[in-house]
């Protein structure tokens, strides 16, 4: 699979009172053609950032700069406005959180369909229409007709996410960045949409990055993720690999605090990472999850570089699993919450 | 300690431009005993949080009674309720004053019953504030300085202060992320055994409800349609709509696929609910009868469900 989407050390600082503040800092990813990259991580981890950067959407006086950043062998770096309107929508779309918000309360389902395809392609209104209609039905939206002529609040949330993702698709896009695009739905509204997306992908070959802090919903979804902590990636690999072995201290961390019924014994303490995430403006000098980690040693305090463990794998961690077997770890912390 | 028996409630709303009812609660019936841990699960819009009101006697049942320790709840005055029952709710950012410090938030409910004197209030403050795992230098800080798990940390500490019988959760872990989540998890779970609450939590997450609860009852659209103890109902659903729930999990496990959802997409509206059964219009096994009549309850070991067709 080739290269598609290409980040290399991106960072997006912003200017404030308290000097400068780093949300993103140094991140590297790559995503093939038709994949589901899964970006995970908590929230200020700097997840939403990385994709507006590749989108051209971070709002001043937020300032981007990256050695590569790239999308189809073009460079993203200081693209124009116009440059942007020819990418946003026909090669990369986007779906967010929030569909209420990101639909335009005023003006109909249809015809925010249509203007998508009218400033994008040179289609007639009729025809226009049609496809909206067609997409509609794709989405799996029942009586789809009905729904062109309806406004966003006549619909319910699950609808909305669909009419989001039929708008994503509506140009055909070679990468889709979704959001958070199910955390605000009902549970079995989730699952469908998810498995919509998967669907998709099947049918068109778009490449999918998602943003989540659901490991649940990467597990179901994603071919390869990347776990980020305080603007960094820390791991990434294959989904199945990354979570039958984490390699990481935070995404072992992280999947030992998870409740999973059939796997967590009920009523027993779950796994917690003690402390918090650092501030965005503590300089990288040391390992960031360093405060945090129950495998730390005096040898993390300085910077620790993202290396390619196995092919396809890669670890920002200098104490990988076979380092540190034997010693507690996590287990240590327990009763001590 | 709590007994809700054939609650309903109705807002009067308008609906298109005409007034109209929404049958939030429609003939509600549960029974927490002491000790337990009771979780009301199900989707947004089914009458949960309501639920969760009535409990709190925040609000009263359009019909029917809720009885707090063998009174009803709309007998107690307020100070005398809220010494037996407290609520820690979904959002630690809005549910937490901004202009008062962690002391005076989690002393808030000693002042308000003018119990002991300021000392005194500030030292139980303060061994509260170390049972749910609060730094003690924290006890002058605000709101907007600290993290949303330690907020949520705070909102359990005033809860707790006054020693309340029974704590009402909703949704206590929704807004916080996963590694913040299962601390308050873990602390729930020692508050219980620690103070010997009864807890009744409302929650979306199954695979959270599953950790904690002892009893869940499953809810759709104002009505209780399966409810049993954790284990049994997690291993054999009776009700289709429960089958989905559990369906929807998803485990962070290699290899996981999302499971297909045997269920219809949308919930109807509140407002002009199905006749007969009110899942019928997403059920998969729908037939003629769940059209003509709300099922009857049916006893299945130590719990019940509301099904024509109930699942094997």
């Amino acid at each position: 699979m080739s290269t598609f989407v290409d980040i290399a050390n991106l960072k997006v600082s912003i200017p404030s009172a308290d000097g400068l503040l780093q949300p993103v800092r140094g991140l590297d990813l790559q995503i093939a053609k038709g994949e589901t990259l899964a970006l995970v991580g908590e929230s200020g981890c700097g997840k939403s950032l990385t994709a507006l950067a590749l989108i051209g959407l971070v709002p001043p006086p937020c300032r981007v700069e990256a050695e590569r950043l790239s999308f189809d062998g073009q460079s993203l770096l200081g693209l124009g406005a116009a440059d942007w309107r020819r990418l946003r929508g026909p090669r990369i779309a986007m779906i967010f959180q929030d569909p209420m918000t990101s639909l335009d309360p005023c003006y109909t389902i249809g015809s925010q369909l249509v203007e998508v395809m009218r400033t994008h392609r040179d289609l007639t209104a009729a025809a226009a229409r049609a496809r909206a209609l067609e997409l509609l039905t794709r989405v799996g939206i029942p009586s789809p007709a009905t729904r062109l002529g309806q406004y966003p609040h006549q619909l319910s949330g699950g609808l909305r996410q669909r009419v989001m993702i039929a708008m994503a698709l509506s140009c055909e896009p070679d990468l889709i960045i979704a959001d958070e695009p199910t955390t605000a739905l009902d549970v079995t509204t989730q699952a469908q949409i998810l498995g919509l997306l998967a669907q998709l992908q099947d049918e068109t070959g778009v490449a999918i990055l998602l943003i989540t802090h659901d490991l649940g919903v990467v597990a179901s979804v994603a071919h390869r993720m990347a776990v980020m902590y305080a603007g960094q990636i820390v791991e990434t690999g294959p989904t199945a690999a990354v979570l039958a072995n984490p390699s990481h201290p935070y995404t072992e961390g992280l999947l030992r605090a998870i409740p999973t019924p059939g796997l967590t014994a009920r009523g027993t303490p779950l796994g917690t990472i003690p402390g918090i995430v650092p501030a965005p403006r503590t300089p990288a000098d040391a390992c960031l999850f360093l405060d945090r980690c129950p495998y730390a040693r005096p040898a993390c305090a300085a910077p620790v570089p993202l290396l390619s463990t196995e092919p396809g794998r890669a670890l920002r961690c200098i104490r990988p699993p076979d380092e540190r077997a034997g010693e507690p770890g996590y287990t240590a912390l327990i009763e001590a919450v | 300690m709590l007994e809700v028996a054939g609650a309903t409630r109705d807002y009067g709303i308008r609906s298109g431009g005409k007034p109209a009812t929404l049958r939030a609660l429609r003939g509600i019936d549960l029974t927490v005993e002491p000790g337990e841990v009771v979780a009301i699960v199900g989707e947004s819009g089914c009458g949960k949080t309501t639920l969760s009101r009535l409990c709190l006697g925040i609000e009263r049942p359009s019909s029917g009674s809720v009885m707090l320790a063998g009174r009803p709840i709309a007998s107690y005055h307020r100070i005398e309720r809220a010494r037996l029952v407290q609520p820690v709710f979904q959002d630690p950012y809005s549910s937490l004053n901004p202009r008062q410090s962690l002391g005076g938030i989690i002393a808030a409910p000693l002042t308000v019953r003018g119990e002991g004197t300021r000392a005194t209030r500030r030292a139980q403050a303060e061994a509260m504030m170390a049972a749910v795992g609060l730094p003690p230098h924290l006890i002058n800080a605000y709101p907007s300085q600290i993290s949303g798990g330690q907020r949520q940390r705070a909102a359990i500490a005033r809860a707790l202060i006054g020693e309340p019988k029974l704590l009402v959760c909703d949704e206590p872990t929704s807004a916080l992320d996963v590694s913040v989540q299962s601390q308050i998890i873990n602390l729930l779970g020692r508050m219980r055994r620690q103070f010997d609450l009864t807890v009744l939590l409302i929650s979306h997450n199954l695979a959270v409800v599953h950790h904690l609860a002892d009893r869940v009852a499953v809810m759709y659209l104002g009505v209780i349609v399966e409810s049993g103890p954790t284990e049994a109902l997690y291993a054999r659903p009776r009700h289709p709509y429960t089958s989905a729930l559990l369906d929807a999990i998803l485990p962070p496990t290699p290899g996981a696929r999302p499971r297909p959802i045997a269920i219809g997409a949308e919930a109807p509206n509140p407002v002009e609910p199905p006749s007969g059964c009110p899942f019928r219009t997403r059920c998969p096994n729908a037939t003629a009868v769940c059209a003509e009549a709300m099922p009857a309850v049916t006893e299945a070991g130590a719990g019940y469900f509301r099904c024509h067709h109930p699942l094997d």
